[in-house]
């Protein structure tokens, strides 16, 4: 479904304007107006964004309130029907999560000798990591592990945590050369170096890339690395409550099997948790460009078992989802596009935000200029900006379509080529930027529970740089993995229980109609001949 | 044509069943009912729609078959075939609109044959490959694998590759693979060719040209060379923190 001709007219003003808009310089806000605008239009500030948590280790802090229904619900499991002797599986480090935290953790862990069981929702790699296009890490000749330091925690609006953030950053370069070791195809140029790419927010070039199937080559990679070291991982299995002793140390989990519902047991020396975000709870209605299974499982068992969180009224928006065509409604448009020069133009054909801005000040000013008026209209109501690809074409000459050959392989399959067109977006639910709170070795605040990737806050603080995300997946699972592995040879798990989830389910609201973890987005329409409540 | 700010404004329960969140916003034209068969059985939905949110607005709520939702992973991988057409087609549920008619079932598992190696001990990697995928020399030459392809690969292009052993040239050819294993269950010579690519890639990335920057960075950071500075950092006043960010200068 290519541009209808209602856009016609708004389109000939993006071309017409082009020439004169390549002239024009856009300066970044200064950080009074920065701070102004996202009061003004940023989701997190909107009056009904967030919500106490009734109760738990964070209990009266405010949280985005899609996820207090869930952190308030009862279990899904009813911990008086659960037996749990004999475990079926008795194992060393159990990993919750196939993504790259998860994956990553494994490996490591195993190397250690630990035996090792990745379990996991839906497939090995049916995750956010697969769709990520850059990578951060400080390898540039003028780029410094301290640059990218400042860059982070200033992007963050300085609430980050220090140590995470240093821990990272120190990290990064062995972590390229980690992937370089497994065989991963890295855009370089002839003499060996990476092709640098940059972000909102950052001072150097740092984003290392695999043309922009970064995510995906490193997941597939990493996948065949599980496979060669024979560790299997459990695939179609949602962890529902984890299990704690009777000294309160995380010792395993309850795994339910997506298709027969089966539970099974697991007992653990020490368990990560590596579960994602929480992109399909559509806070505030907004579309999402995460994988099926982002539903913050992770952080609503973590919470249950006692870990403390951070930050969870905090929301990263992409400010660059797709709104047209419709089939393609909240997929992520790469901010690679703006890196490499494309415009944000309103209905009026005029640029209205420096588009390398922190990405929670590109998306607060889009919808500003929605709410202004200033959108453009979609034939369904929905509205949005331009995102002027053709830019890109015009600056390099045609040399960077190599870098976004997936994404535009995408868009042609629904009409539009983005070389000639400019491409409609508003913001999409993004990324988690709280989450379970962890120390530098994953640690969360529950003693053999350990928490990595999407599913942990503090790294990124309140808001997070483009590329920085992937970096801290691997970063921390590598460092959840080994810690676990090391812990788990030093200690033996007592008798495993749920006495955490019959707590849990007395303080509960007896009136929710859902259950948590939600595990998977309702989104089948519906039976029509029951009433919604008699459906639930 | 009715107006609104954006999507943010459409509000919504939080649980998904907004329409606007799913991915069907109100695009979903409502007057407009196209019929199609999930497993030849009849379901009417709204015109507008990817196979995969077809099959959820019918009443399914995908178990296997859904994965990223945006052509990456190769978790849908569909089989379907077109109302008055012979051919049995591919392609993947969430990148493909429904056409009115169309005949669907997910795969979502093809049981892949993939051998072991160790990506860092090969010496002649083209050789293995070709060593461990013997059936790569019975291709037939159908082009089977490239037209069952739902992201347009030459896979019959880089299977060739594989067998003179171009490895450069397969990592070319198969770089944007999603996995899906179409190619391999529709192969009438019984070759994987996409875990045959998958060897083959990580066998050039092995051999990569290095970084000549990047060991030195890495000896860095282990003998402390940032430490001192990063210290300063942390050290350092929210206020002067603060100045010392908003001050720095910008070379990106
Ligand atoms: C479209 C898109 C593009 C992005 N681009 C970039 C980028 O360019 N650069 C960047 O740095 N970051 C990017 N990000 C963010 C980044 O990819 C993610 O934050 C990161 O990969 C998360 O990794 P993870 O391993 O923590 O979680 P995921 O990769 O999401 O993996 C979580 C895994 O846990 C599984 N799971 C969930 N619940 C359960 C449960 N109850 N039991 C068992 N398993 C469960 C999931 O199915 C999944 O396999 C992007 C994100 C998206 C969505
Ligand atoms: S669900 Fe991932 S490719 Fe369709």
């Amino acid at each position: 479904m290519a541009y209808l001709p209602g856009f016609h007219p708004a389109l000939s003003r993006v071309a017409a304007t082009r020439d004169h808009r390549m002239q024009e310089n856009m300066e970044p806000l200064d950080p009074e107006a920065k701070q102004a605008l996202l009061r003004q239009f940023h989701p997190d500030h909107r009056a009904d964004a967030s919500r106490p948590i009734p109760f738990g280790p964070n209990a009266g802090e405010p949280c985005a309130r899609e996820l207090v229904d869930l952190l308030a619900a009862s279990s899904r499991v009813d911990p008086a029907r659960v037996r749990l002797d004999p475990p079926d599986d008795d194992v060393d480090v159990l990993v919750i999560g196939g993504g790259g935290a998860g994956a990553a953790a494994a490996l490591v862990a195993a190397a250690q000798g630990a035996r090792v069981l990745p379990a996991t929702k839906l497939r090995l790699g049916d995750s956010n990591t697969i769709m990520a296009t850059g990578m951060a890490a400080a390898t540039g000749p003028d780029d410094s592990p301290a640059a990218h330091f400042l860059d982070t925690i200033g992007g963050g609006h300085f609430s980050n945590v220090p140590e995470l953030v240093e821990a990272m950053v120190l990290d990064g370069p062995s972590i390229i050369a980690w992937f370089e070791d497994l065989g991963v195809m890295f855009d370089r140029s002839a003499d060996g170096n990476f092709v640098l790419g940059t972000a909102g927010g950052y001072s150097r070039r740092r984003t290392h890339s695999c043309r922009d199937n970064t995510g995906l080559e490193m997941m597939r990679v990493l996948r065949d690395e599980l496979l060669t070291r024979h560790i299997p991982v459990l695939e179609f299995h949602p962890a529902v409550e984890l299990l704690l002793d009777e000294t309160g140390r995380c010792a395993g989990a309850l795994l339910q099997h997506l298709d027969t519902g089966h539970l099974r047991v697991v007992r653990a020396r020490a368990t990560v948790l590596a579960a994602g975000g929480m992109g399909r709870l559509h806070c505030h209605g907004f579309p999402t460009s995460n994988h099926y299974g982002a539903t913050g499982d992770g952080v609503v068992i973590g919470y249950r078992a006692g870990a403390l969180l951070l930050f969870m009224d905090s929301v990263q928006y992409h400010p660059t989802g797709v709104v047209w065509p419709e089939q393609m409604f909240g997929w992520l448009v790469t901010e690679r596009c703006r890196a490499l020069g494309a415009h944000l133009v309103n209905v009026e054909g005029r640029r209205f935000i420096y588009e390398r801005q922190t990405r929670d000040a590109v998306a607060a000013a889009i919808i500003g200029e929605c709410e202004r008026g200033l959108g453009v209209t979609t034939p369904s109501g929905a509205g949005g900006v331009w995102l002027d690809t053709p830019v890109i074409d015009r600056l390099s000459g045609g040399r960077d379509r190599p870098r976004l050959a997936a994404m535009s392989a995408r868009f042609r399959r629904f009409g539009i080529d983005i070389w000639q067109e400019p491409i409609l977006v508003y913001p999409t639910q993004h990324y988690q930027n709280g989450g379970l709170r962890i120390d530098v070795h994953g640690r969360t605040s529950v003693p053999g529970l350990y928490a990595a990737g999407e599913v942990a806050g503090g790294v990124h603080g309140r808001n997070r740089l483009g590329g920085n995300a992937l970096l801290d997946v691997f970063v921390f699972g590598r460092r959840a993995g080994a810690d676990a592995a090391r812990c788990a040879r030093d200690v033996a798990p007592g008798r495993l229980g749920l006495q955490h989830v019959i707590d849990h389910n007395r303080r509960a609201d007896p009136d929710a109609v859902v259950r948590s973890p939600l595990v998977l987005p309702r989104y089948a329409a519906p039976d029509p001949r029951l009433s919604e409540t008699f459906h639930a | 044509m009715r107006v609104q700010a954006g999507p943010g404004k459409a509000g919504g329960s939080g649980m998904g069943e907004d329409r606007f969140s799913m991915g069907t916003p109100q695009s979903a034209r409502d007057d407009e009912r196209v019929k199609f068969s999930y497993q030849g059985v009849p379901y009417q939905v709204p015109a507008g729609l990817t196979i995969m949110r077809a099959l959820e607005m019918a009443g399914f709520q995908i178990l296997h078959g859904s994965g990223c939702r945006a052509g990456f992973c190769g978790a849908c991988a569909t089989v379907y075939r077109d109302a008055g057409s012979p051919e049995v087609r591919v392609a993947l549920a969430c990148q493909t609109p429904l056409h009115p008619g169309m005949d669907v079932s997910l795969l979502s598992y093809v049981p892949v044959h993939r051998a072991d190696y160790d990506v860092a001990a090969s010496a002649d990697a083209a050789g293995e490959v070709n060593r461990l995928y013997p059936e790569l020399a019975t291709c037939l030459g159908c082009n089977t694998c490239t037209k069952s392809c739902p992201v347009d690969l030459d896979v019959m292009g880089y299977v060739g590759a594989l067998l003179s052993g171009d490895l450069p040239r397969v990592a070319e050819l198969s770089f944007p693979c999603v996995s899906c294993g179409l190619c391999a269950a529709r192969c009438p010579a019984g070759i994987t060719p996409f875990t045959a690519a998958l060897h083959a890639r990580r066998a050039v990335g092995r051999r990569a040209p290095r970084a000549p920057e990047l060991a030195r960075r890495i000896a860095e950071v282990h003998a402390g060379a940032y430490d001192g500075e990063l210290r300063h950092l942390r050290g350092l006043d929210r206020a002067v923190l603060e100045a010392a960010y908003h001050a720095r200068e910008i070379r990106a």
